[in-house]
């Protein structure tokens, strides 16, 4: 909304530079948002909240700064009797109000012998301050009104209104409009609108309709001064795309007394912009929902303890009736307070402290500190576990991506099954397009973009991690989220230096290692177990156990995928359910090291094909003696048979030691040569000599 | 024999005086005592072992020349050492070649961020509770006094799930208040971190996906001056010592009275009319805040007679670009690391 100031010093004489008037008005509430013109014709847009609809008008805001500041005093407008001001004559207009929830009161009168023509010019200009076109002084006499009272009127050309009746109720299935903007809407049956005997002419509350508004041929008009219920306006002008400044009005509540006034001021700035006299007659107040004023009750020491302040009461007290309330008396400990009619905010006493404060001045308030103590207090494991795991992978290198909770469907898919569809994901229904059209059910293609992004852009190396949520449908229809983990890496592994010639890629061993120790360092017990998922590399994919429980996957992206994106490298990434780290480990207990000497003993041999390395360990662990200490693979090629076939060698340690006694050379041949035999026999396995 | 031996160890001594005379650094003195007194092979343990082939009545007389000998050489290596200078440099490798690089990655501005203004809270005792980005329209907006048609739902343009009634993407994380009043007895106090979801278009300005840190204190006799004791405390903690705060009325369904919290300008402290981040108004917007309204507070099972409380909250992506300069919001969201390596 726009506040000329000049004109807001017909409602309070108030003189003070531009800068203070900002400063005053921020300090209650009102927020300026931009300042336009000169001195001269100053004017303010002013961000007005939703809870405050009486600030929509010069008044209201006037009435905020008399409240602050008593020695001015406010201009009322002037409140004649509508029946006395729109004069004697009966009206010719029948008004019939079909339902009171939708509209409490609708007043009218008519104005004879009129002729549209232009406002006086100082009138156009201040209308245009105020970001309104002039059109003729009949529609700049309703928008004055709207600017100085806030209260919107509808003028209708009376000679269009068949059968000169009014009718406010619902539209009929099939009924249209055509509006004053020319457009043509179809009603619904819960819209409101005001019909005459034959067709609706005005959608309420909202905007007229084309064909009874006010042109130049117009000589009769009528004046609607009504109230509208504002959830019915705000789904009608929702629905149909339209903010008028009437509805805007309407939906947040506008003055249900304030109908006979509205009239009384227009009729005054019609007589007074013409030369000839201005016939009004018919004044008509159809007022079935009759406003009865809420009262609150307030102890009346209640503001000083909610602010922490010492508020006389007297002052108080004083406030609230600059600011139109009414306060029963001021002696009594309970205050009954009566709300006027235009405040459609205040419910309750803590409504009335923040009046009393706003006026008082919010930096009056001093500071106190709480000596609240929690009742019952929990860590949040899940942040504490985020930060670890966070400060491990950052110093391994990875940096922290940051994606939004929604992505393209091709996004999920890349993550699913290839049986999949989109109505395995959570979708949004006003998406802000298609690459933000469903809730993500991992992190991974966010991880890759990033990662495309970075190559694009002459990366090297590209590790990033996310935590974050992932969704997923769950239960048939229900939504589930769950906070997932998610690291990849690209590129280098370590870059061209002199200690190192030859450039390595980060491969999916380099990658295994590091999650290996980031787990590790988590201090979680996980095992990998190879199994195919569906958007990693057949083979180099595994599925991640923790504390026995499956917890993710950890593999190469499949290369059409981080072709698609655009990347010649390897992806090796990891995703995790954040709640499978938290999961607790055996409590830990101290164990004696062995103190005897520890004796090795190799082993060369080749490997059969369609045997692999997570094979021979598994033979290990079944044939495993117990004085084997642990085993490394410290060799392993390929090469040619002597026939031309091809076979994998490898080359491992072992290492062996007795609980309780020094082993002997002996005895360790002879463990090594049954586990050796053992391997032998259960894999086919070839002594390499 | 001995006179032998006596001859012998006189000429060592001519070759050690000139020996220790060379001596110009640690490394020279090290060989130096490796060769008298190695072991193995050193000439003071040599000499040693030689005694054990001389007669025994020469012995006495030969074991005094060794030692003599061996004290001389101890004697004067003690006195070159402390001469020497230390050790600078060992030749053949230049130390100052490049280590091995180990680059560190780097927390998210955003997340970083979000870690301080949390660790404040967690300070003053406050506990850290989360909640799901998917909400339902109720703990979004009803239980928070914002009933359907409300104009209030207008400035949260917001994202609704499709196929699930009544659900949305939560537009603030005061649904979270929500779910913690109702599973919590007070006296409470709590900090609410996530992200929100608004449906705007990505400018410089505005993200549909952005964070935020709400707090929230329930408890007897809480007042005004509370609130404004408690984030005056954190924003002195956070922005420092000298920033100045101010309070201006402001309207949120679910507070009453509401505030809006405005810190001076970290920047040109109001000096620069044409200040980037404050706009020559000297303030900037940080905080929303104001007292739980009664009407939450019961919706949450809490008699509002009873207990009192505040809440507040404050947007992380707003305050980090505001603080470290950051020209445009949506680059919190490209994970460009030339971003990212900047906040390390």
């Amino acid at each position: 909304m726009r506040i000329n100031l000049r004109f807001l010093k017909q409602f309070i004489d108030v003189e003070m530079p531009v800068v203070e008037t900002k400063e005053l008005l921020a300090s209650l509430g009102i927020e300026v948002a931009e300042v336009h013109g000169c001195d001269n014709s100053t004017a303010f847009t002013v961000e007005i909240t939703p809870n405050r609809p009486d600030w929509l008008s010069h008044l209201g805001i006037a009435r905020e700064i008399h409240a602050r500041l008593p020695d001015l005093p406010l201009v009322l407008p002037n409140s004649l009797d509508p029946a006395l001001a729109v004069g004697e004559g009966a009206g010719s207009v029948d008004i019939q109000i079909e339902s009171v929830s939708d509209c409490r009161r609708y007043s009218g009168c008519e104005i004879h012998g009129i002729e549209p023509s232009a406002s006086p010019a100082e009138i156009g200009a201040l209308l245009e301050s105020l970001g309104l076109r002039p059109i003729n002084q009949i529609v700049d006499a309703s928008n004055m009104v709207l600017m100085a009272m806030g209260h919107p009127l509808h003028m209708f050309d009376l000679d269009c209104l068949e059968g000169k009746q009014i009718r406010v109720r619902r539209a009929r299935p099939g009924e249209r409009l055509r509006l004053l903007d020319e457009r043509e809407v179809e009603l619904e049956t819960e819209d409101i609108v005001i019909a005459d005997a034959r067709r609706p002419v005005a959608l309420a509350g909202i905007m007229g309709g084309v064909e009874s508004g006010i042109t130049n041929r117009t000589r009769r008009v009528f004046v609607e001064s009504a109230w509208f219920d504002p959830v019915r306006i705000r789904r009608t002008a929702r629905r149909l795309g339209l903010q008028t400044d009437a509805s805007y009005r309407f939906e947040r509540g506008t003055d249900i007394t304030a109908t006979p006034g509205a009239i009384v001021m227009a009729l005054a700035y019609l007589r007074a912009w013409s030369d000839k006299p201005v016939v009004s007659s018919g004044y008509h107040d159809e007022y079935p929902g009759l406003f009865l004023a809420t009262t609150v009750q307030m102890p009346a020491d209640y503001p000083s303890r909610y602010t922490g302040v010492e508020i006389p009461r007297s002052e108080a007290a004083a406030i609230l009736e600059r600011l139109g309330f009414q306060v029963d008396s001021i002696d009594k400990k309970l205050w009954t307070v009566t709300v006027p009619s235009f405040r459609v905010d205040i419910t309750c006493k803590q409504d009335l402290v923040e009046e009393i404060t706003r006026i008082y001045g919010y930096n009056r308030i001093p500071a106190s500190m709480p000596r609240t103590v929690n009742l019952s207090f929990s860590p949040n494991a899940k942040r504490n576990l985020r930060l670890k795991a966070g400060r491990h992978l950052i110093a391994n290198g990875y940096f922290q991506a940051l994606n939004y909770s929604f992505q393209s469907l091709e996004d999920n898919l890349l993550m699913a099954g290839a049986e999949s569809t989109h109505t395995d994901f959570i979708g949004l229904r006003n998406p802000l397009g298609k690459e933000y059209a469903v809730l993500r059910n991992s992190l991974v293609p966010g991880l890759l973009r990033a990662t495309a992004h970075n190559a694009n852009h002459g990366a090297l190396t590209v590790k990033l991690f996310e935590t974050g949520k992932r969704f997923s449908r769950c239960s048939g229809s229900d939504g589930c989220e769950e906070e997932a983990l998610a690291v990849s890496a690209w590129g280098e592994h370590e870059p061209l230096s002199w200690r190192n010639s030859k450039v390595e890629d980060i491969d999916f061993f380099v990658f295994r290692g590091e999650m290996e120790a980031f787990l590790l360092g988590l201090s979680v017990e996980f095992h990998l177990e190879q199994r195919d998922f569906p958007w990693l590399q057949p083979g180099c994919s595994f599925a991640i156990q923790i504390h026995q429980q499956p917890a993710g996957w950890m593999g190469c992206l499949k290369t059409e995928t981080v072709q698609a994106a655009g990347l010649d490298k390897t992806v090796s990434a990891m995703e995790i359910g954040l709640s499978s780290l938290l999961r607790k480990r055996k409590e830990q207990r101290f164990a004696q090291w062995n103190r005897f000497p520890m004796v090795k003993r190799d082993l060369s041999v080749y490997i059969p094909a369609g045997v692999s390395f997570s094979d021979l360990e598994k033979a290990i662990e079944a044939h495993r003696p117990e004085e084997l200490e642990s085993y490394h693979l410290f060799d392993c090629y390929r090469d040619r048979t002597d026939s031309g076939g091809e076979r994998i060698s490898m080359a491992m340690s072992f290492y062996y030691r007795h609980a309780h006694q020094t082993l002997t050379g002996e005895r360790v041949n002879r463990i090594h040569t049954v586990l050796v035999n053992n391997l032998v026999a259960t894999l086919k396995l070839e002594l390499r000599t | 024999m001995s006179r032998e031996l006596s001859h012998e160890i006189d000429e060592l001594i001519q070759v050690f005086k000139a020996e220790v005379e060379q001596v110009q650094s640690q490394q020279q003195h090290r060989g130096l005592k490796e060769k008298y007194f190695s072991r193995r092979k050193g000439i003071c343990p040599l000499l040693m072992q030689r005694l054990r082939d001389i007669p025994p009545k020469e012995k006495a007389e030969a074991g005094r020349l060794i030692n003599r000998f061996k004290q001389m050489v101890e004697q004067s290596l003690d006195e070159v050492f402390t001469r020497l200078e230390p050790d600078r440099r060992k030749p053949g490798i230049d130390w100052t070649l490049p280590p091995v690089s180990h680059a560190p990655g780097a927390p998210h501005l955003i997340e970083r961020t979000r870690t301080e203004l949390e660790d404040i809270f967690i300070q003053m005792g406050y506990e850290v509770a989360e909640g799901p980005e998917m909400e339902s329209e109720y703990n979004n907006f009803t239980a928070l006094n914002i009933p359907a048609h409300h104009p209030a739902r207008d400035e949260q343009d917001t994202f609704f799930i499709q196929d699930i009634d009544d659900m949305v993407l939560r537009t603030h994380t005061s649904p979270v208040q929500i779910r913690y009043m109702k599973s919590k007895q007070p006296p409470f106090k709590a900090i609410f971190p996530g992200k929100v979801f608004r449906k705007d278009e990505p400018d410089a300005t505005h993200t549909p996906v952005f964070h935020q840190i709400e707090g929230l204190l329930v408890d007897r006799e809480i007042n005004f001056s509370h609130l404004r004791g408690i984030l005056e405390a954190f924003i002195r903690a956070f922005f420092g010592e000298d920033i100045k705060t101010r309070f201006r009325p402001g309207y949120f369904p679910f507070t009453e009275p509401s505030a809006e919290i405005d810190i001076s300008c970290f920047l040109c402290f109001g000096q620069d009319a044409e200040c980037r981040i404050c706009k020559g108004t000297g303030w900037l917007e940080i905080l929303g805040s104001g007292m739980v309204h009664p009407g939450v507070l019961m919706n949450c099972g809490i008699d509002p007679d009873l207990f009192s409380g505040f809440a507040f909250g404050m947007g992380v992506d707003r305050i980090a670009l505001l603080r470290h300069g950051v020209p445009d919001l949506r680059m919190f969201f490209e994970n460009d690391l030339r971003f990212l390596r900047q906040f390390r």
